[in-house]
């Protein structure tokens, strides 16, 4: 007869599982001890086979069941070991590949883009090397007027210019689809003026819609529309005060009400200055006529603004000379995360 | 255009503060920039009457006094030389804000001894520069009198508002014209200076000959004789001075104030410096010519000149010269009142490059009709101030305004602005403005007054009463469209996603001059030269954004940033006209792509990364990476020819990437190797066509267990990876979904100029498991269209 609580005591014992594959051979192996009692119930009479048989039969799957418990418990264990001994130090961090960082003038453009996508209007471009035509002529400043000195021109040679502001794009715009049109541009102007707060390319966004009955009350509703979205405000006070323009007749100016507090700007009736956001107007009749439109038929109106000016107010950068260097350090502060794409439904800048 | 208060006032009757005065003005359209008050900043001063002055006993220049200031005596100690017993001027007390700087008076102690209060200089009270001693008051003014009242007999205690006239209201460039528009606006009565009658008591003895009354429409002269020059007395000066305008002497500063109030420029000749006849005519060009401010112009053909028998002695309108100049011994003078065409003086004063105030004024447009006036009363100021005998006038040309009618419908207003106001505040805003105005029903007959040739059209009359009206009432009408339809191209989309695309491969923006250096170009052919750059080292426009990267890299390495990944999507110009422009986008990458720490050793950027970036751009545009080409032979020469490609798309080059050469890193400064740029001509990529479908194609996923097999082959040195790997991909295009090449080895184990290459093949079963012999067919086929190129199979 086998001595079973030895044998559960081995089991018990073994320390690891390699020490407990060897106490199985040793029970289940070819050799082993309950092998061998079985393997004599073959010598043993029907009667005393059927009742040891039973009794082996039962102790086997005892040990079974225990060898499978012990098995688990030893795994258990070495793994845990394992682990343990593989412990890391959590807080050590790996370096990342460089970040990206997204212009802020380019993040307030694809905001302008969005919006004015959202009012109905259509993107247009034109270039930076202008001819006399577009950048004044036809945009009623002809030859010696005195609204030429106005804004100080860069000639290239050759007779052409940099265009001094993007309304060179409205003639253009026209000349190519005509009227009705709705359309926006946005670009690189130029001006020979170099100070704290100016310097000698910066950018515009310059609106233009023509149909039959455009007034200037669509003007208003219009830059409402664009600043409560752009500022991401519901209320914004605004004014017009008159202005000239060569372009616009009337022109205006368009001042909103806020405070700016440690560079951050509060737009509200409670603001304690009124402050110029851009230049508009209803376009003059000689720039359709320029462009071969009757004036008679067609009218609308024209807006323009500066996007550094835009972009510094609403994120409150005070130096517009920094936005042309290349620090990196700079550009990592007031610039945008890759993936922080504008969307007109969840918000065009983050909270 | 700066002007006064107080000389305002003199024009319009009003009750209005200086600060509404500046309100309302702004919203008529004359922007006040600045305004200067010298008064309020007084208000709470007084006299203070010195009585009692004795020597500070520890010091040798200052005193002690006792002022009186009305109610008590005060101890004041004052370091003013002409402190004494007996005087009057201006006492500040504890608790009063100095005008010059600003700084609140406190109570003190002076050496030991009490101060409680300060005797003022002129500079103190913001009132002049005058510092060496206190303000002397006359001896009328009592201890205690408020200080406005006390010095405004002898100081100008006036507000001074800076303004920005458009060019669309020369009318504002006299303090009149400033008058009679806030009087139109409802801010006041506008008063009409009234003037004497001119006693002529000779006939002008210098003849006027007008050649050129075609651009010197009006030339209008008197002579007065006997004047006595001298310096300008005391309101003149001041009134000048407050508007930063040079008092020189009475006889120019009569004409400045006339220029300044009445918008009339007006010259004054010194008559005896004349010789013959005055000619005005068209200057043939090459005269030589010194004008007042002693610079010697040479004249341009066309210029309009007033000339005498010893030459020109004035360019007309822009400057008088200084051969025939009053001095303080002028005895006779010639007075001209003139209207010249603004666009000859506009092109005479450019050409030229002279500012003055009567050009300025001349070529944004006077009032045509102003001629006589502005003598007349420039003639009784002259005889006033300098004595004197007036002449008639002598007269050549004529007035060249003529009234002209502009029909101005009603409705027109509405229909342009998009609210009504009453017909009959329409007229009242005109007539107020100087309009005739004549009510034909459902139209308006206008006359616009001489002075506003700025009003052309129904458009400016509705400018005109927008303005004066004011916008309150405008409303605000929504211009969005019904529906939801996008508006945004498919090019602008992808401009404005490129930025994203890049950020995210760990490039940062950056925004650059369109215009640098010609020193810096690296193609020095036809440079686009800036005819007036703004600097020296701004004086072409670009053809190629990675000069300015490089500049970039450099500053960046000076401010100790060890890595700078910069890319930028501006303008490029090839030539100076208005088609030659492209949009590039280009980056530059230099140092580590992650720094060194416990887990890894740094790897630099190289050629493979910028690479990358291009191929990221190409995704965007829907361009397959692998359907590029690249050229070797072709190269700019700012690249390492060994190292560098261009990317040839659709048989078109549209940019290149590579290493930098060392020769242009060493111009740039930058003392750092592997610096890795790119550039691409955005405008030569096709636009991805519109899709029919917005739903994507079916994907067939194979069940099929792919098959992954190596080779390693060895070539000759200079086989190109992408003509193995095509070489490998047709060996069964259709059930080869990858090629890769994953080591390539070079060295002792090889014979020299020799390398070998390990590939790794994925083929994906389509219908049916493939059999080993269908395999070994594709293997077999792999090898040999390897071969074709050199390649040799290396023994397993």
């Amino acid at each position: 007869m086998i001595d079973k609580n030895l044998i559960l005591k081995q089991i018990n014992d073994a320390k690891t599982t390699e020490e407990l594959e060897s106490v199985k051979v040793s029970i289940l192996g070819k050799n082993g001890v309950l092998t061998t009692a079985l393997k004599e119930l073959g010598k043993m009479s029907n009667e005393e086979r059927k009742t040891v048989g039973a009794e082996l039969n039962v102790i086997k799957e005892e040990i079974l069941r225990l060898m499978e418990e012990k098995k688990s418990s030893l795994e258990m264990a070495e793994i845990n070991a394992k682990l343990e001994s593989e412990k890391i130090d959590i807080t050590l961090t790996k370096q990342e590949p460089h970040n990206g960082y997204v212009h802020p003038l380019s993040k307030v453009k694809e905001e302008l883009a969005q919006i004015f996508a959202s009012l109905g209007f259509k993107v247009e471009n034109g270039p930076d090397i202008e001819d006399d035509f577009h950048n004044f002529t036809a945009l009623n400043v002809p030859s010696f007027h005195p609204a030429r000195s106005m804004q100080d021109t860069f000639f290239v040679d050759g007779g052409n210019l940099l265009r001094t502001q993007t309304s060179s794009v409205q003639i253009r715009s026209m000349e190519k689809t005509g009227v009705p049109i709705k359309v926006i541009t946005m670009g690189r102007v130029y001006r020979s003026d170099w100070d704290a707060t100016h310097t000698p390319m910066f950018h515009q966004i310059e609106g233009l819609y023509i149909d039959k009955n455009i007034t200037m009350a669509h003007l208003k509703g219009c830059l409402l529309d664009f600043l409560k979205i752009f500022f991401e405000t519901d209320e914004v006070p605004i004014q017009f005060r008159p202005s000239y323009f060569p372009f616009t007749e009337p022109s205006a100016e368009m001042d909103i009400r806020c405070t700016i507090e440690n560079g951050e700007l509060k737009i509200g009736a409670n603001g304690k200055r009124w402050l110029e956001i851009l230049g508009c107007g209803m376009v003059h009749p000689n720039v359709l006529k320029a462009v071969g439109v009757n004036p008679d038929e067609y009218q609308g109106f024209a807006f323009g603004m500066g996007i550094e000016r835009l972009t510094m107010l609403k994120y409150g950068i005070s130096d517009m000379r920094k936005c042309f260097e290349t620090d990196t350090r700079w550009l990592s502060h007031y610039g945008f995360e890759a993936n922080d794409i504008p969307n007109i439904i969840t918000g065009l800048s983050r909270k | 255009m700066r002007f006064t208060y107080n000389q305002l006032k003199k024009y319009l009757k009003t009750n209005l503060s200086p600060v509404e005065i500046a309100n309302a003005l702004t919203m008529l359209g004359l922007e006040i920039e600045e305004i200067i008050d010298k008064k309020s900043p007084l208000a709470d001063f007084i006299v203070g009457e010195i009585v009692e002055c004795s020597d500070h006993p520890d010091s040798d220049h200052l005193h002690l006094l006792k002022v009186n200031t009305g109610s008590e005596i005060l101890d004041v100690v004052c370091g003013a030389p002409n402190a004494r017993k007996g005087l009057k001027g201006i006492l500040a007390r504890p608790g009063n804000i100095i005008p010059a700087d600003g700084s609140k008076l406190k109570k003190g102690v002076v050496r030991g001894k009490p101060s409680n209060g300060m005797m003022c200089s002129i500079r103190e009270l913001g009132l002049g520069t005058e510092h060496d001693g206190i303000i002397e008051l006359d001896s009328s003014v009592k201890a205690g009198q408020d200080a406005i009242s006390a010095l405004e007999k002898s100081y100008p205690l006036d507000v001074i508002y800076e303004g920005n006239v458009l060019p669309n209201h020369p009318d504002y460039l006299g303090v009149l014209g400033i008058a009679r528009d806030l009087a139109a606006g409802g801010f006041g009565e506008f008063i009409d200076p009234e003037i004497k009658e001119v006693k002529c008591e000779f006939e002008s003895p210098i003849t006027v000959i007008n050649n050129a009354t075609d651009d010197a429409r009006e030339f209008n002269t008197r002579y007065i004789k006997d004047v006595k020059n001298s310096e300008s007395p005391k309101w003149l000066k001041d009134y000048l001075t407050s508007v930063d305008m040079n008092s020189i002497s009475a006889l120019v500063d009569i004409t400045n104030f006339c220029l300044h109030n009445l918008n009339r420029p007006l010259h004054v000749f010194d008559a005896d410096k004349i010789k013959g006849k005055l000619v005005i005519d068209y200057a043939k060009g090459g005269e030589e010519f010194v004008a007042l401010d002693g610079n010697t112009y040479i004249l341009n053909a066309g210029d309009i000149v007033i000339k005498d028998d010893n030459g020109v002695q004035s360019l007309a309108g822009v400057m008088g010269g200084l051969a025939t100049s009053c001095t303080m011994e002028t005895k006779n003078v010639l007075l001209e009142s003139a209207y010249f065409n603004p666009v000859v003086i506009r092109k005479t004063a450019k050409q030229l490059k002279i500012e003055s105030d009567s050009k300025f004024r001349f070529e944004r447009g006077i009032d045509p009709c102003c001629s006589i006036w502005g003598l007349d009363v420039a003639t009784n100021l002259i005889l006033d101030i300098c004595g004197g005998k007036a002449s008639q006038i002598c007269k050549t040309g004529a007035c060249c305004f003529k009234e002209y009618k502009i029909d101005f419908p009603v409705s027109y207003f509405k229909q342009r602005v998009g609210f009504d106001i009453d017909k009959k505040d329409m007229i009242d805003i005109l007539s107020k403005l100087g309009l005739k105005v004549s009510d034909k029903g459902d139209v308006l007959e206008v006359i616009p007054p001489s002075y506003r040739g700025d009003i052309e059209g129904p458009h400016d009359i509705t400018e005109e009463l927008v303005r004066v009206y004011g916008f309150e009432k405008l409303p605000a009408v929504s211009v969005k469209s019904e529906g939801g339809n996008l508006t945004v191209d498919v090019e602008t989309i992808k401009k404005l996603q490129m930025p994203h695309v890049l950020a995210n491969r760990g490039l940062t923006e950056v925004y650059t001059w369109s215009f640098m250096s010609d020193k810096k170009e690296f193609d020095t052919s036809s440079p686009i030269k800036v005819v007036n750059p703004i600097a020296s080292d701004l004086n072409v426009m670009r053809k190629s954004i990675i000069p300015n990267l490089f500049d970039g890299v450099k500053e960046n390495l000076s401010r100790s940033i060890q890595t700078s990944n910069l890319f930028e999507i501006g303008p490029v110009f090839y030539g100076n006209n208005p088609e030659e422009q492209h949009l590039y986008v280009s980056g530059v990458r230099q140092g580590a792509n992650v720094f060194k720490d416990w887990s890894n050793n740094p790897s630099n950027a190289d050629v493979y990364d910028v690479k990358n970036d291009v191929f990221a751009i190409c995704r965007l545009f829907d361009i397959d990476p692998e359907k590029l080409r690249y050229d070797t032979e072709n190269l700019p020469t700012y690249l390492n020819p060994y190292k560098s490609a261009a990317v040839i798309f659709a048989n078109k080059v549209i940019g290149y990437f590579g290493e930098v050469h060392p020769l242009t890193l060493k111009k740039f400064g930058i003392k750092h190797t592997n610096v890795v740029c790119f550039e691409i001509n955005v405008d030569e990529l096709p636009l991805p066509k519109g899709k029919k479908s917005i739903a994507k194609k079916k994907l067939n996923i194979s069940d099929l267990q792919p098959i992954s097999r190596d080779f390693a082959f060895i070539f000759d040195m200079d086989v190109k990876a992408i003509d193995i790997t095509k070489a490998v991909k047709k060996a069964n295009v259709e059930l080869i979904s990858s090629v890769r090449i994953f080591d390539i080895y070079v060295g002792d184990k090889l014979e020299a100029n020799k390398k070998s290459v390990a590939i790794n093949v994925v083929i994906v079963p389509k219908e049916k498991t493939l059999s080993d012999d269908e395999i070994q067919v594709i293997s077999n086929k792999i090898v040999e269209n390897v071969s074709a190129l050199g390649g040799e199979l290396r023994d397993k």
